[in-house]
């Protein structure tokens, strides 16, 4: 595998898309898993490592409560699953936040835990935010099964039958996790100290790794329960619908925060997207093998657009505009046309007319085939330099650098209303993240730094009256408030992907888009939005099972259909 | 009570926001607390003894020579600013007088990463910075006192180890959660209902 040289320490790449062309929140919300989102890259290195992942212990009672251990070792480190299952009233089953009881709790547990380490987390995990963890523990998580789908499921099987095929389309999972707690959180271990092995340097992967033992957990689950109710007549799922279920997620506002708080991973997120894509465009002349790939590819992608569900008024229109945009796209997606000479640069300079949905996953399906030309950029995925201050900057190049990269921000009016009327807080209950309205709710006083663009505004708005051969050392012990923004201005200029390009306190601004894009990093799929700062997605649906992991030799479940009839 | 680097990195960022100081400052104290606590320098409580001192903007300095001079400085403002100076190579060294917090000084410089800084007390070294690492005299550190600060290689070659857990005193952890609880927006019904898009229960 190829080490890339780290993007903080040789800067930006030529060719590719621009900050300002990416960095929108529209376009950020069209985003689409990848080769290079975090829960492929980890199946594919577990492929790679032949990981085998063993149930331990299973203490699960006939209705499906109790614990069980999955224990494997990947990149020479042992790790256990370690998974509780208790009884919830349904009136205690809530996706928010703000629940205090679940279906099932986990933990990812740093070696092979003792009966000891288990009855401490048996008391501990269910209790989540309120419980305190320590560095064995490396991810919390807990799920609650989909009322929808766990009991039918288990009463078909109990029944010698498969479920029916529109409920396993339509939900596509058996368990929804709610959170998923990784780095440092409630007195779990820091990601930091287990980064030194460089396959764990790539963002998330502990956590995803969690998110792919808990589905085959609620795989087994759902199997156990079916044939303890009848084990006559049970039936295994079939493995088809085994590896189509994955795991649901829903999603809060906490994710948008977070893209704003670690601009130099964000950037690094986006530098490794776009010089992928950028790598590919570059070829030119497609191989023979990957025009058929692209062939074959652009045929499944179209059974995914058609699975794709969801009730919300925006999604719905955006899909169905993305059905129609994709049969016309296909149709330039022959052998011939895809053998001329920079074929992948043309057909993808035409997508432009496409909207936003439908030019993101051309990006996604040209890197979907980009294999050994773009896998080693994962090593690049991972922040290792923090944003810093440069003191000796003078005023006047400060000033150059906010007209040359935030003249976004400088466009938007702050004395307007509509331009203002948002402020992101963090609730007491439960330390929610929260967006009010800033002239009908309380609260704005206790405001988190999200407002960027406000911001370099006011900051801009002082530099005009300050002497700008000064350096920002003097400017700052003046303005201590700019601080925090003179800081990020500083670290765009080596981190041109470090900020979104939008105002992310406007009237108008969705959130949604945000999490669609952290998400899609994760690799999630099946984006089903509930309101504009709040979705549910499907991960590692179509990923191979447990079973599989040391038998297949590549990793192609991006997309998948259900085989199954 | 034992935290890991980040919750108690979080635990700072949001004290120091919550006792009304510059988001730019959290930030950097909340990197040099923890750079003190893992290497079992009590970061917490200095930056404590801090926030009590009464406020005030930050005095403007005197040049003497290629010594900058803050009288009557306090870490988390002329400290700040003064390390600032510093490393803009501007002068040669930054006198603090009367300095708050000597200690939590060396926790700011640290987050300019790959320099060297060198602090006195009253001439006499007692620490440096260099490569990450920390050495530090103990019996060589006076609580208050004028510091002088220089941006170059103590030589000195006895570093602290580096924990990977914070073991911070308890009293210390709830006055810090304490000023934490300052930023967080009290329960209303509008606020649960609408704040975070979803209704109160979302099941499927």
């Amino acid at each position: 595998m190829a080490v890339e040289k780290k993007f903080e320490q040789c800067g930006p790449e030529l060719n590719v898309r621009e900050p300002s062309e990416v960095m929108k929140l529209e376009r950020m919300g069209s985003f689409h898993p990848s080769r290079l989102s975090f829960a492929r890259i980890l199946i594919r290195k577990m492929i790679q490592q032949k990981t085998k992942i063993n149930c331990t212990r299973w203490k699960i009672d006939k209705d499906g409560f109790g614990n069980a251990v999955y224990q494997l070792n990947l990149f020479g480190k042992d790790l256990a699953l370690i998974a509780f299952s208790n009884h919830l009233d349904p009136s205690q089953r809530t996706d928010r936040v703000i629940a205090s009881s679940w279906d099932t709790s986990f933990a990812l547990f740093d070696g092979v835990p003792s009966i000891s380490d288990i009855h401490r987390l048996k008391k501990q995990l269910p209790l989540q935010e309120a419980g305190r963890y320590n560095k064995t523990e490396l991810v919390l998580s807990r799920a609650n099964k989909s009322v929808r789908m766990f009991e039918v499921v288990a009463q078909s099987l109990s029944e010698g039958k498969q479920p029916p095929r529109e409920l396993v389309n339509e939900i596509g999972y058996l368990m929804r996790t709610t959170a998923v707690y990784g780095n440092g959180k409630f007195g779990i271990d820091d990601r930091k100290n287990h980064c030194d092995l460089s396959d764990f340097s790539v963002p998330f992967q502990l956590e995803m790794l969690t998110v792919y033992l808990i589905r085959a957990f609620s795989l087994d689950l759902v199997n156990h329960v079916a044939k303890a109710r009848d084990p006559k007549k049970y039936v295994p799922l079939d493995e088809k619908i085994q590896r189509y279920l994955g795991i649901g997620n829903a999603t809060g506002l906490g994710m948008a925060p977070f893209l704003v708080k670690h601009p130099v991973l964000l950037n690094n997120w986006f530098q490794v997207r776009e010089t992928a894509l950028s790598r590919m465009l570059s070829i030119a002349k497609l191989s023979d093998e990957k025009a058929q790939r692209l062939i074959e590819l652009v045929s499944r992608v179209k059974g995914f657009i058609n699975s794709w569900k969801t009730d919300d008024k925006r999604q719905k229109i955006r899909i169905e505009m993305l059905k129609s945009d994709w049969v016309l796209f296909s149709k330039n997606i022959i052998s011939e046309k895809l053998l001329e000479i920079n074929a992948l640069k043309n057909i993808f300079n035409r997508s432009k007319n496409y909207s936003k949905e439908c030019q993101e996953l051309i990006v996604s399906l040209f890197l979907e085939i980009g294999g050994d030309l773009i896998d080693g950029l994962d090593l690049c995925l991972e922040s290792t330099k923090l944003p810093m201050l440069y003191p000796r900057m003078r005023v006047h190049e400060l000033a150059y650098l906010i007209k040359k990269n935030f003249f976004w921000a400088l466009k938007i009016d702050f004395s307007l209303k509509e331009n203002q009327s948002r402020f992101w807080y963090v609730s007491e209950e439960k330390l929610e993240p929260r967006l009010g309205n800033r002239f009908e709710e309380e609260g704005q006083d206790l405001e988190r730094p999200l407002d960027i663009a406000r911001r370099v505004c006011s900051l801009n708005s002082d530099l005009k009256s300050t002497n700008d051969n000064i350096i920002v050392a003097e400017f700052l012990m003046k303005h201590p408030e700019h601080r925090f923004i003179i800081r990020r201005i500083q670290t765009n200029a080596w981190a041109p992907y470090s900020e979104i390009h939008d105002n992310l306190i406007d009237e108008d601004c969705k959130p949604i888009d945000m999490l669609r894009c952290k998400l899609s990093f994760f690799g999630a799929s099946k984006f089903d939005p509930k309101s504009d700062r709040w979705v549910r997605v499907n991960l590692f649906q179509g990923a191979p099972l447990k079973t599989e992991l040391d038998k297949l030799k590549t990793d192609d479940w991006w997309m998948p259909t259900l085989e199954y009839s | 009570m034992d935290l890991s680097f980040s919750e108690l990195k979080d635990l700072v960022f949001n004290a120091s926001l919550g006792s009304s100081l510059p988001a730019g400052i959290c930030e950097d104290l909340s990197f040099a607390v923890t750079f003190l606590e893992s290497r079992s320098l009590p970061g917490g409580n200095q930056l404590l003894n801090s926030l009590r001192c009464g406020r005030h903007p930050t005095v403007l300095p005197e040049k003497e020579g290629l010594n900058l001079i803050f009288n009557d400085a306090r870490a988390i403002f002329e400290g700040v600013s003064g390390i600032d100076f510093l490393v803009s190579e501007v002068y040669e060294s930054v006198i603090l007088k009367n300095i708050d917090s000597p200690m939590l000084l060396v926790g700011l410089a640290s987050n300019y990463s790959g320099l060297s800084f060198s602090f006195y007390n009253n001439e006499t070294i007692y620490a440096g910075l260099s490569n990450g690492d920390l050495h530090w005299k103990n019996e060589n550190y006076r609580c208050s006192n004028d510091v002088q600060i220089c941006l170059h290689d103590s030589k000195l070659n006895n570093p602290l180890s580096k924990c990977t857990r914070m073991s911070l005193d308890n009293n210390i952890f709830r006055e810090l959660s304490s000023l934490a609880s300052n930023m967080l927006v009290p329960e209303s019904e509008i606020s649960r209902a609408t704040g975070a898009g979803a209704g109160n229960i979302d099941n499927d």
